[in-house]
């Protein structure tokens, strides 16, 4: 009986100790680790509705000139093309100039003879390319903190607006405040500036094959 | 009422050395006190007459009080101490360091209770002020100093001496190829604006994100409740006393690897012979991949922790044990293993111990454990998931299951064509590594500790990668000691030494190449 008691005595103090430790353990860390704040739970809650999310494009203006592009799927990855002619390949957070479908047609976003590489990123991102905003997004919540920058309005929708990727250039996706549906992005730079109204894919069970969105 | 007098005088009545101790505790205090008037002073000119910065104004206030307290109290606390000068002195450092680094910690939890400053500091103080008397009247200035103390403190000196000479390689090369801008310019940020940026790489980068805002998970994304929290706490501690958290990381790391090699150096002397464990602690310092211990990483402390729960195991003082042990876990997965040595210690002592010891053994071998349990009920809390440690593994391409060793040796069998040559760099350490184990435990290094070593390096590789075992294998005491084993050649001991200062030089520098 002793023998027990000096047995099942210890281990029985040794857990109810653990236990203490446990919840101290717990205790400190509530009180001495800082939480995320409002703007980077929104933040991540719109980064699984992008996940869901798909674009059809949008309508870009940048640099006092409006067009439309178009946003279509293709193997690991997407291709924006636009009015003019210009088209980009998107994978993951890398963007590449392709050749534009119509060579001799007047480019009217590009400045240059050459391809101009910031132009082409504002163009990718302004072009309604999801996989950008899902890095940006990601980047900016990991190492930059909160996204959340402040509230406005498009077209009279409440919306959020979530600062992507690094301070510079400064981009910003507009998200409605109820849905979390992206409505928006707003480019700017030293030397460029633009905004566009992205244009949402249909819902996956009601979309065809052509028009589902990237 | 003279035979009271009298009767209080018999011989054995511990009356008279209490009434001593308590004349050297309040000498002590009194010391204390005017230290305390001095460092106040010294940082009040510093800062307001100099326009020093606030850290190293207190840098340079600790360091005068450190000379006035360590002056005084030879003189005249406890001035029948016998011993050098110069031995004295290190040892009153060091346990100021000690004292300092507990004030630090203390202060910034009793500010984040919303204690005032000044009240903050008082508490602080008060509860630092036992601690440093019991490591300064029993170790600083001993009644006897006897051959075991003068050659501690002499291996401690040589230690110091390795600690600095190998962090001065490890800094001094990232500062160098971030002037040269090698191999590429752009990777590096102005050295005036952000010097040793290269230190803060990496997971650095995520530690610090912890301290900055807790732990978040971003769905489908890397995350940051990966990384265990116990250094981005303390990170915290020191931000919340005026230092940058860059700074705070970097001070935390290199500081606690001193302790760490102190720790290593007091647990190796439990396993072998006084100058094998003087090499552990050296060729730790002058580890080639230990240019990590330099990093904004937490393996520095978790080494330390680790190292202080087997040593204060050893000795039969538990609680102190488990309470290292529970910090190497909250610090970093591998300080989980320290629980094994000590259970298997803990059923060593368990026949002739009694209920007292028995119940504090055994609490002491499952405090990693219990740690490890208060961090999941955390992130259960916080972020919806009770092992989102483990789980965030995912998106870094590691995952347990009885299937991932296939997964790692695909990925050596097709490292060349993946892009991953990196990598051979980390099964080089494992195969290194495994070998000091082997000679480890030829050398005498109890079977509990090598298989707990064993268990760091190998796990990971059903994981599914052999990615970043050389830095686990850093948390590894019995490697260190398995080279000092080797290291009983001179010519040996001396090409090692040589041949891990280069490589540790070569590892500084190429840091921003492959993550660690």
């Amino acid at each position: 009986m002793t023998t027990l008691a000096r047995t099942v005595g210890p281990v029985v103090g040794a857990l109810i100790a653990a236990g203490v430790l446990a919840g101290a353990c717990f205790g400190v860390l509530l009180v001495a680790l800082p939480r995320a704040s409002e703007g980077q739970r929104i933040a991540a809650r719109a980064l699984v509705k992008l996940d869901r999310w798909r674009s059809q494009g949008a309508l870009v203006r940048i640099d006092g000139r409006t067009l439309r592009a178009t946003c279509t799927p293709v193997r690991r990855g997407a291709v924006v093309t636009y009015a003019d002619g210009a088209r980009i390949l998107v994978r993951g957070r890398r963007v590449r100039a392709l050749q534009p479908l119509e060579a001799d047609g007047e480019r009217l976003l590009a400045t240059t003879a050459q391809v101009d590489p910031e132009l082409v990123s504002a163009e990718a991102l302004l072009g309604g390319s999801r996989s950008l905003y899902v890095a940006g997004l990601a980047v900016r919540l990991g190492v930059f903190g909160d996204p959340l920058v402040g509230l406005t309005r498009i077209d009279g929708v409440p919306a959020y607006v979530l600062r992507l990727g690094r301070d510079r250039p400064r981009i910003e996706l507009l998200v409605s405040r109820s849905a979390l549906e992206p409505l928006a992005v707003r480019y700017s730079s030293a030397r460029l500036h633009g905004t566009s109204r992205l244009v949402a894919a249909p819902a996956r069970r009601l979309a065809s094959v052509g028009a589902r969105g990237c | 009422m003279s035979q009271v007098a009298v009767q209080s005088r018999l011989p054995g009545d511990a009356r008279p050395e209490r009434a001593q101790e308590t004349l050297g505790f309040a000498k002590f205090a009194v010391v204390g006190a005017s230290g305390y008037a001095v460092n106040l002073a010294v940082f009040a000119f510093l800062t307001h007459r100099l326009a020093f910065e606030p850290a190293t104004a207190a840098a340079a206030a600790f360091s005068v009080v450190a000379a006035n307290n360590h002056l005084w109290n030879r003189i005249w606390t406890f001035r029948e101490g016998p011993g050098s000068i110069g031995a004295q002195a290190l040892r009153f450092a060091a346990v100021s360091l000690v004292g300092l680094g507990l004030n630090l910690l203390l202060l910034a939890g009793l500010l984040g209770a919303g204690l005032g400053r000044l009240g903050a500091q008082a508490l602080a103080v008060a509860l630092v002020l036992p601690v440093n008397y019991v490591g300064t009247r029993y170790w600083a200035f001993p009644e006897r100093e006897d051959a075991s103390t003068t050659e501690r403190t002499a291996a401690y000196v040589r230690i110091a001496a390795w600690w600095a000479g190998s962090r001065a390689l490890v800094l001094g090369a990232a500062l160098v190829v971030q002037a040269l801008g090698w191999p590429r310019k752009s990777w590096y940020p102005s050295i005036v604006h952000e010097p040793l940026a290269l230190l803060r790489a990496w997971d650095g980068r995520w530690y610090l994100t912890v301290a900055q805002r807790g732990y978040f998970v971003v769905p489908r994304h890397q995350s940051d409740p990966a990384f265990f929290p116990l250094y981005p706490l303390l990170v915290n501690g020191l931000h919340a006393l005026g230092l940058g958290r860059v700074g705070a990381g970097l001070l935390l790391a290199n500081v606690g690897f001193m302790l760490g090699l102190i720790a290593l150096y007091e647990l190796a002397r439990t396993w072998l012979p006084e100058p094998d464990a003087r090499r552990t602690a050296i060729y730790a310092a002058l580890f080639p991949f230990g240019f990590v211990f330099s990093m904004v990483y937490p393996e520095s402390i978790v080494l330390a922790a680790m190292a202080f729960a087997g040593v204060f195991a050893y000795r039969g003082r538990w609680v102190p044990a488990g309470l290292a042990a529970a910090i190497a876990a909250l610090g970093r997965p591998e300080g989980m293993f320290v629980a094994l040595p000590l259970a298997v210690l803990a059923v060593r002592r368990w026949p002739q111990a009694s209920a007292g010891e028995r119940t504090r053994a055994l609490w002491a071998a499952i405090a990693a454990p219990a740690a490890l349990a208060g961090l999941a009920a955390y992130q259960r809390s916080t972020v919806g998931d009770a092992l989102a440690f483990s789980h965030a593994q995912r998106m870094w391409g590691r995952w347990f299951s009885i299937g991932g060793i296939d997964r790692t040796l695909t990925e050596l069998l097709h490292a060349p064509e993946l892009h991953r040559e990196w990598i051979y760099r980390d099964l080089t350490f494992l195969v290194g590594y495994l070998a000091c184990l082997f000679l480890a435990r030829r050398a005498g290094v109890p079977r509990s500790w090598v298989l707990a070593g064993a268990l760091i390096l190998l796990l990971p590789l059903w994981s599914g990668s052999v990615t970043s075992v050389a830095r686990f294998g850093l948390l590894v005491p019995p490697v260190y000691a398995g080279l000092a084993r080797l290291g009983r050649n001179r010519a040996l001991d001396w090409s090692l030494r040589a041949t891990a200062a280069a490589l540790l030089c070569v590892g500084s520098a190429t840091i921003l190449m492959r993550w660690p």
